[in-house]
């Protein structure tokens, strides 16, 4: 099941083909390795935006982060566990 | 052309997350709670798991499904993508639901040789920008199209025509038919109509007396036939209602909790209705208690209205004396119908009416701070 969070990280990403694709990021003093985005979407808040990446670290971890224009951070929205 | 996109929900969650995929996944909130099923991939239907059961019914019969509650803004946003591709194949779009539309492809096919070629190149544009897969249903009919469509799920392609139709449907219970629920189905067989074959049997004349107004709607249905266009959102007809119910967690009794439920769904349909330039003369309301009772009453008003402390007003009064303590209510809802297009409307109650100038001013100013910081930055005092 999701498991809901709000952590904040630090997150490197690439822009290619005119897109963001998140690489890894820093949680609690870890580096995770992002292997694969799976889907991303963007919801609205008034007149902000704010964007959402599902992706699978390298040892098959998913999680879903978000990018809130209104604080300019990242954080970790929502981890699965088994 | 119908366009249906695949168990839409539970593939969106599965294409997020893979470790699902050939899982009986479910969409539609904690079992643990009162909330009904979305949606649910193929493999939790083989449980007889369906859209609109209640999710701890749906428990009882696959207890190992992964229920997820659901990821509604990804669902609007990936429809919206899902639009914008359908427009790089047909001019004339109709968007039927969040994840179906029609799309008027007459001579469009020419363009890409055939149909088959104009469907596969739609389907690998999907699978391409959105991961997801559909079924395509082809028809000369929008009723017979959107039936094709599910004839071949998943990522199939269905093109029909009459005598399709007629080989196809003939021998299927009349349930099988878009639209035509089990209420309808057991009027039906009362009158001996059990088959699609023994619907098309009747006249139009004899389905009219029978069924009032909608035997003209069945008399098309059993032929898989209708008149009606495709219509792209801009040329839509005009609405003739709109409405917001919401089925409550636990079931409420005091009057005070109706009250602010209907405050609030008041504060939505207004919303609405101003989003889209209408005003509206009837107010209704809409109860529906435990036993699954319910009850609709409505009020038309002296004036058009798109403000919500009109209609929670006029939909207050419209509840019953008997509600309140005692029954337990589990859905309510708001609707205002009768509508009109604003301009002119709100130029005379600027001029006539200063308070009602001042209420459409407050309601603008409430608009424009959700707009801006989203919906809740501000709600009506003693709304849920």
């Amino acid at each position: 099941m999701y498991q809901d969070m709000d952590e904040p990280i630090e997150l490197i990403a690439l822009f290619e083909n005119h897109k963001l694709k998140p690489v890894r990021f820093r949680w609690n003093g870890r580096v995770y390795k992002i292997s694969e985005v799976t889907g991303d979407w963007k919801t609205d808040v008034g007149a902000y935006k704010i964007h959402h990446y599902a992706v699978v670290d390298s040892s098959s971890n998913f999680f879903q982060l978000t990018y809130d224009e209104r604080r300019t951070s990242w954080v970790i929205s929502k981890v699965w566990v088994e | 052309m119908h366009v249906d996109m695949d168990a839409f929900f539970a593939a969106f969650e599965i294409r997020n997350l893979p470790v699902l995929k050939g899982k009986p996944v479910i969409i539609g909130g904690d079992p643990r709670f009162r909330s009904v099923v979305t949606t649910c991939s193929y493999e939790a239907r083989r449980f007889g798991v369906h859209s609109g059961m209640p999710v701890a019914e749906a428990k009882r019969l696959c207890p190992e499904g992964i229920y997820i509650s659901g990821t509604l803004g990804g669902y609007v946003y990936t429809s919206a993508l899902l639009q914008k591709i359908f427009r790089e194949f047909s001019p004339v779009v109709e968007p039927f639901s969040v994840d179906e539309a029609f799309l008027d492809i007459t001579g469009c096919h020419r363009i890409f040789g055939n149909v088959e070629n104009l469907v596969s190149q739609m389907k690998k544009m999907i699978r391409e920008k959105i991961s997801l897969t559909c079924s395509v249903g082809i028809a000369p009919y929008k009723i017979m199209a959107k039936m094709a469509s599910s004839e071949n799920k998943p990522d199939g392609l269905t093109i029909m025509d009459r005598a399709d139709f007629r080989r196809i449907f003939s021998p299927r219970p009349v349930s099988s038919l878009w639209g035509i629920g089990e209420a309808t189905e057991k009027m039906m067989n009362k009158r001996g109509i059990r088959t699609v074959a023994d619907l098309a049997a009747w006249r139009e004349k004899k389905l009219r007396a029978f069924f009032g107004k909608n035997g003209e709607w069945y008399y098309c249905l059993s032929r898989g036939k209708d008149e009606s266009k495709v219509y792209s959102y801009e040329d839509r007809p005009e609405e003739k209602s709109m409405s917001h119910e919401t089925t409550l967690g636990d079931d409420i009794y005091r009057i005070d909790k109706i009250y602010a439920t209907l405050l609030w769904l008041a504060d939505k349909v207004s919303r609405r209705l101003r989003q889209d330039d209408f005003m509206g003369k009837t107010v209704g309301v809409k109860i529906r208690s435990s036993d699954f009772k319910t009850i609709t009453r409505e009020r038309t008003l002296a004036r058009p209205t798109d403000q919500a402390r009109v209609i929670y007003q006029t939909a207050r009064k419209l509840v019953p004396r008997e509600y309140g303590p005692g029954i337990k209510v589990r859905l309510l809802g708001v609707r205002v119908s009768r509508l009109e297009k604003t301009q002119a409307e709100r130029q005379l109650s600027l001029i006539d009416d200063r308070t009602g100038e001042k209420l459409s001013l407050t309601s603008m100013a409430v608009d424009r701070l959700r707009e801006r910081y989203g919906d809740r930055i501000i709600k009506y005092a003693g709304a849920e």
